[in-house]
C-alpha cells in the first residue's frame, strides 16, 4: 500500500537539521524526495561523527529515504537543473540565510516562473526580514530566545541549563512538514502553490508557548495566580533511584497516597482535594511525600502505583530504551542495514495509519551524491553530458 | 482562485480528546481554518479547565491548546447525547479522541461505529503507550514519557551531573504536531484517492510513547543508532550542549565551523587566536578541547552579557541571550515578526498568544481567535445537526447536555 505522500515530488535544498527531518516525513509517507547537496563533504551533518561506510548516525536520522544529487550551484548549468527538477515538483524546500536563494536564481518569483503551482517553503532562523535576519543560528540559541532555556532550571537545585535536545530544530521541522501538507491539500482544493514561510525562532516559542507561557498569556491588571508545569516537574528519588510520577486529578492523588502506604492521608482535608493542596499544604505534603517515596525501591515504588492507576515510569537509559516491553511491542524501534554503514536501528514514524502507511525502508540514507547520475539521466541527460559535467566540477567524478 | 482562507477551511472535525495531546493537534488544524468542535462531559469537562491560572473561565493552559475551537457539552453516556455525538460525526471530515484504550468503543464513537456511519472519516487516536500491549491501559502524562523516551536520561549538565526533566511537556507536543501532520497526509490522501478508494478515510494511531521517540530520536540517540563495530565515534550534541557564563549570567554560543570560530575569537578580542595552529580546524580543536575550553571560560568572564552579545553579533558569531519569560514579548525580532500578538476575551480579559509559526503567501492562518468557555457553542452547534429547541431543552431536562 503507498503512503498518504505517494506520488509527491519534493526538491530539497535545505541542509542540517530543520530542513531535512521536515522532508524526511514527507519521505516516510511516500513522497519521492531529491536532496541537492554540495560538493566537498556535502550537508554539515555528514561530519563525521559515529559514522562508517560514509555514513554518519546523525545524517542517516534526518535523511532516511531520500535521494542525493551533488551539484555544484555556482555553475549556470547547476542551477539549471534545479530549474528542470522544480519544473516536475510540487514542493522546493530550502533553509539557506535570507536571500540566499534569490541571489542563486532559485528564489520564490524564479521557481514560481517555472512550475506555477509549486508549494516553496523557506525555513530560516529568524524569518525573512528584521533586525535579526541575517544571523547565523543554531537550535540552542534559538532555546535561548524562546524560553527553553529560560526555564531549564530545577527549583530545588538552580543551575540553569539548555534542553539537551534539539527541540527548537524539529519543531520547526514539524511545523514545515504539516504547513506543506495542508498547502499541498489547499492546492487540492483549488488555493494553487504558494510559499511559505516558517521561522525557527516563531516555531520555537510556538512551540513553547501552551504550557511553557502558561503564567504570561493572560495579562492585564488582574494576573490570576498559579504555578506552571516547569516549577512542578521534578524527579522523585528512591532508595535506589529515581521514578517520575505525575498526579492531576484527586483519583490520582488518593491512589498515589495508598501506593505509599499512607492512605489516611486521603480523609486529611489538607491533602484530600486539589483545593487543599495548595501553599503550606502543598509543601508539608511535597516532604511527607519525598520521605515516602525515599524509603521504598524503585521497583516496587511502580508496581504499586501501577496498580493504583497512578502515572508513573521508571527513568530508563539510553541503553535500556531497546529492552522496553511497550516500546518492544509497539515495534517502536526498527533494525536497518545499509549496504556500506552496517546495520543501525531507528525509531519508526510515529503516525500509523492503516489504508496508506508509512514505509521508512523505501529507501536507505543516501550516501553523498549516490543518485547524481540516476535523477540526471531521470532528467534526459545523455551519459555525454554527464561526462562533460564531470569534466566541468557541476558533479562529482 | 478563492479568497483568501486557511489551507484547511471547510474542513470539520469533532474532537473528542482532552488536556493536550489531542487539543493541541486539533488547534493547528483550527488554527489553519479547520472548524473544529470540542465535544465535553457535563460532569467532567476538560482537565485543562481546573487548576491554575484562571480567569472568567478559562485557563492560560487551556486556552493556548484550544483557540479556535467551539466548544458543546454532551453526554455520551445518553441516547440522546450519543445521537448527537453521532450527528456531528456523518458530517464530520476529521475526528480525534485520546481516551484510554477501549473506552471510545465503549462509548460507541470507536473507528468502527463512525466509519459504519461516515466511510470518509479520518479518525485519528492518540494515546500513552500505544493501543494495545503491556502498558497500554496505564495513565500516561508527559513527564512519565518523556522519563521512557531518553528526554530524562541525558538531560543532566556533565560538569554538575543531577538529573533533571525537560521543563516543558515536550513528549505531549511531539506527539501533537505528529498527529496534526498525519491528519493534514491523510485528508490529501483521501484527496488523491491513496491507499483505495478516492473519498475513503482511515484510521491513524499515534502514541505518546512513540511519538516521543521518534522526535527524540534524530540528535538524541545518534550514538546508539549504529550497531556492530567500526563506528567513528564522537561526542553526542547532548554531550556538548552547555550554557556560557559571563561576567553578570549566560550567554549561548555555538560556533560550527573555522569562520565562525574565528568570528568568536574576534569577538573576545582574541583576534591572534585565528592564527593559532591549535584551533585551525576541527580536528586540532578537537584535539585541544580543553586548552581551547579554559581560554573560553576566562574571556566570556571577562565581559558582560549585554557587551559580548554585540561583539558577537558585530562579528557574526552565532549568539543570544537567555531570554528570562518577561523579557520574550520585546525582543526585537519576534515583534518585528509579530508573533505575539493580544486579544481580549469577553470574561477572561486580555492574553498574550503566540501566532502559529507557518506564513501561507495564499492561506491565512487564523489570529484572533479565543478557545470557548465550556459548552458556550452548545445550542449553535445542535441547531447547525438539525435540533430544535424543543429538543435541545429536553437534552438539557435529561442532562445529555447542560
Amino acid at each position: 500500500m503507498p503512503g498518504p505522500l505517494d506520488g509527491i515530488k519534493v526538491v530539497d535544498a535545505s541542509a542540517v537539521v530543520s530542513g531535512p527531518l521536515c522532508t524526511m516525513m514527507l519521505a516516510d509517507q511516500g513522497a519521492d524526495v531529491v536532496k541537492i547537496e554540495p560538493h566537498g563533504m556535502g550537508d554539515t551533518l555528514r561530519l563525521p561523527l559515529f559514522s562508517r561506510g560514509g555514513l554518519s548516525s546523525f545524517f542517516a536520522n534526518s535523511n532516511r529515504g531520500k535521494r542525493s544529487i551533488v551539484l555544484d550551484l555556482s555553475q549556470a548549468e547547476g542551477r539549471e537543473i534545479v530549474h528542470k527538477l522544480v519544473r516536475d515538483a510540487d514542493i522546493f524546500v530550502q533553509n539557506w540565510r535570507p536571500g540566499a536563494a534569490d541571489r542563486l536564481g532559485l528564489g520564490e518569483p524564479a521557481l514560481r516562473a517555472i512550475n506555477e503551482d509549486l508549494i516553496y517553503c523557506s525555513i530560516s532562523g529568524y524569518g525573512p526580514t528584521g533586525p535579526y535576519a541575517n544571523r547565523r543560528v543554531y537550535d540552542p540559541i534559538i532555546q535561548g530566545l524562546s524560553g527553553h532555556t529560560g526555564v531549564q532550571l530545577n527549583p530545588e537545585f538552580p543551575m540553569r541549563d539548555l534542553v539537551r535536545n534539539i527541540v527548537a530544530d524539529k519543531s520547526s521541522s514539524y511545523t514545515a512538514a504539516q504547513a506543506i501538507t495542508a498547502a499541498l491539500f489547499a492546492r487540492e482544493r483549488g488555493a494553487g502553490g504558494q510559499h511559505i514561510e516558517v521561522p525557527m525562532l516563531d516555531s520555537s516559542l510556538a512551540f513553547f508557548w501552551p504550557d511553557g507561557m502558561m503564567g504570561h498569556t493572560f495579562h492585564g491588571d488582574d494576573p490570576p495566580p498559579g504555578r506552571a508545569l516547569y516549577e512542578i516537574y521534578r524527579l522523585s528519588e528512591t532508595a535506589d533511584g529515581h521514578l517520575i510520577y505525575f498526579a492531576a486529578t484527586d483519583s490520582e492523588f488518593h491512589g498515589l497516597f495508598r501506593a505509599v502506604g499512607h492512605p489516611e492521608w486521603i480523609d486529611d482535608p489538607r491533602f484530600a482535594t486539589g483545593a487543599g493542596r495548595v501553599g503550606e499544604s502543598l509543601v508539608v505534603l511535597g516532604e511527607l511525600m519525598a520521605n515516602a517515596i525515599r524509603a521504598l525501591p524503585t521497583k516496587e515504588l511502580i508496581d504499586r502505583m501501577v496498580a493504583e492507576d497512578v502515572p508513573v515510569g521508571p527513568v530508563l537509559s539510553l541503553e535500556e530504551l531497546f529492552d522496553d516491553p511497550q516500546i518492544a511491542h509497539n515495534q517502536a524501534i526498527l533494525d536497518f542495514e545499509h549496504p556500506t554503514a552496517g546495520p543501525y536501528r531507528q525509531a519508526r514514524p510515529a503516525a500509523r495509519f492503516d489504508k496508506t502507511p508509512q514505509d521508512p525502508r523505501r529507501r536507505p540514507p543516501p550516501l553523498h551524491g549516490e543518485h547524481t547520475d540516476e535523477v540526471l539521466r531521470e532528467l534526459g541527460y545523455a551519459e555525454t553530458d554527464l561526462d562533460r559535467m564531470r569534466t566541468a566540477g557541476l558533479i562529482p567524478e | 482562485m478563492r479568497a483568501m482562507s486557511g489551507p484547511l477551511s471547510g474542513i470539520r472535525v469533532v474532537d473528542f480528546s482532552a488536556v493536550v495531546s489531542g487539543p493541541l493537534a486539533t488547534m493547528i488544524l483550527a488554527d489553519q481554518g479547520a472548524d473544529v468542535i470540542k465535544v465535553e462531559a457535563p460532569e467532567r469537562a476538560d482537565l485543562l479547565r481546573r487548576e491554575w491560572y484562571s480567569r472568567g473561565g478559562l485557563t492560560s493552559l487551556f486556552a493556548n491548546v484550544n483557540r479556535g475551537k467551539r466548544s458543546i457539552v454532551l453526554d455520551l453516556r445518553t441516547d440522546s447525547g450519543l445521537e448527537a455525538a453521532h450527528a456531528l460525526c456523518r458530517r464530520a471530515d476529521v475526528v480525534v479522541e485520546n481516551f484510554r484504550p477501549g473506552v471510545a468503543e465503549r462509548l460507541e464513537i470507536g473507528p468502527d461505529d463512525l466509519h459504519a456511519i461516515n466511510p470518509k472519516l479520518v479518525y485519528c487516536r492518540v494515546s500513552g503507550y500505544g493501543q494495545t500491549g503491556p502498558w497500554s491501559g496505564r495513565r500516561a502524562y508527559d513527564p512519565v514519557a518523556q522519563a521512557l523516551t531518553g528526554y530524562v536520561a541525558i538531560q543532566k549538565n556533565p560538569e554538575v551531573p543531577i538529573p533533571d526533566l525537560v521543563r516543558n511537556i515536550v513528549v505531549d507536543k511531539a506527539a501533537s504536531y505528529t498527529a496534526a501532520q498525519a491528519i493534514t497526509a491523510a485528508l490529501l490522501a483521501r484527496e488523491l484517492g491513496r491507499g483505495g478508494e478516492a473519498g475513503k478515510g482511515q484510521t491513524i494511531s499515534v502514541s505518546l510513547l512513540d511519538a516521543g521517540l521518534a522526535f527524540f530520536w534524530p540528535d538524541g540517540m545518534m550514538k546508539h543508532t549504529f550497531l556492530g563495530d567500526g563506528i567513528r565515534e564522537g561526542p553526542a550534541l547532548y554531550d556538548r550542549y552547555r550554557l556560557t557564563e559571563t561576567q553578570d549570567g549566560h550567554i549561548v554560543m555555538w560556533a560550527g565551523g573555522d569562520n565562525e570560530w574565528h568570528a568568536v575569537f574576534e569577538a573576545l578580542d582574541r583576534p591572534e587566536l585565528c592564527q593559532d595552529e591549535r584551533f585551525a580546524t576541527g580536528r586540532a580543536r578537537a584535539d585541544h578541547g580543553e586548552e581551547l575550553g579554559l581560554i573560553l571560560y576566562n574571556e566570556f568572564r571577562k565581559w558582560t552579557t549585554d557587551e559580548i552579545v554585540k561583539r558577537m553579533e558585530a562579528a557574526e558569531a552565532p549568539c543570544a541571550p537567555v531570554l528570562g519569560l518577561d523579557e520574550i514579548p520585546d525582543n526585537p525580532q519576534l515583534q518585528h515578526n509579530e508573533t505575539i500578538y493580544e486579544v481580549e476575551h469577553q470574561s477572561a480579559g486580555r492574553m498574550l498568544q503566540c501566532r502559529p509559526a507557518p506564513r501561507f503567501s495564499r492561506s491565512r492562518a487564523e489570529t484572533g481567535a479565543i478557545a470557548p468557555l465550556v459548552g458556550e457553542h452548545t445550542d449553535e452547534v445542535l441547531a447547525e445537526i438539525g435540533f430544535s429547541p424543543e429538543q435541545i431543552a429536553a437534552m438539557r431536562e435529561q442532562g445529555a447536555t447542560r
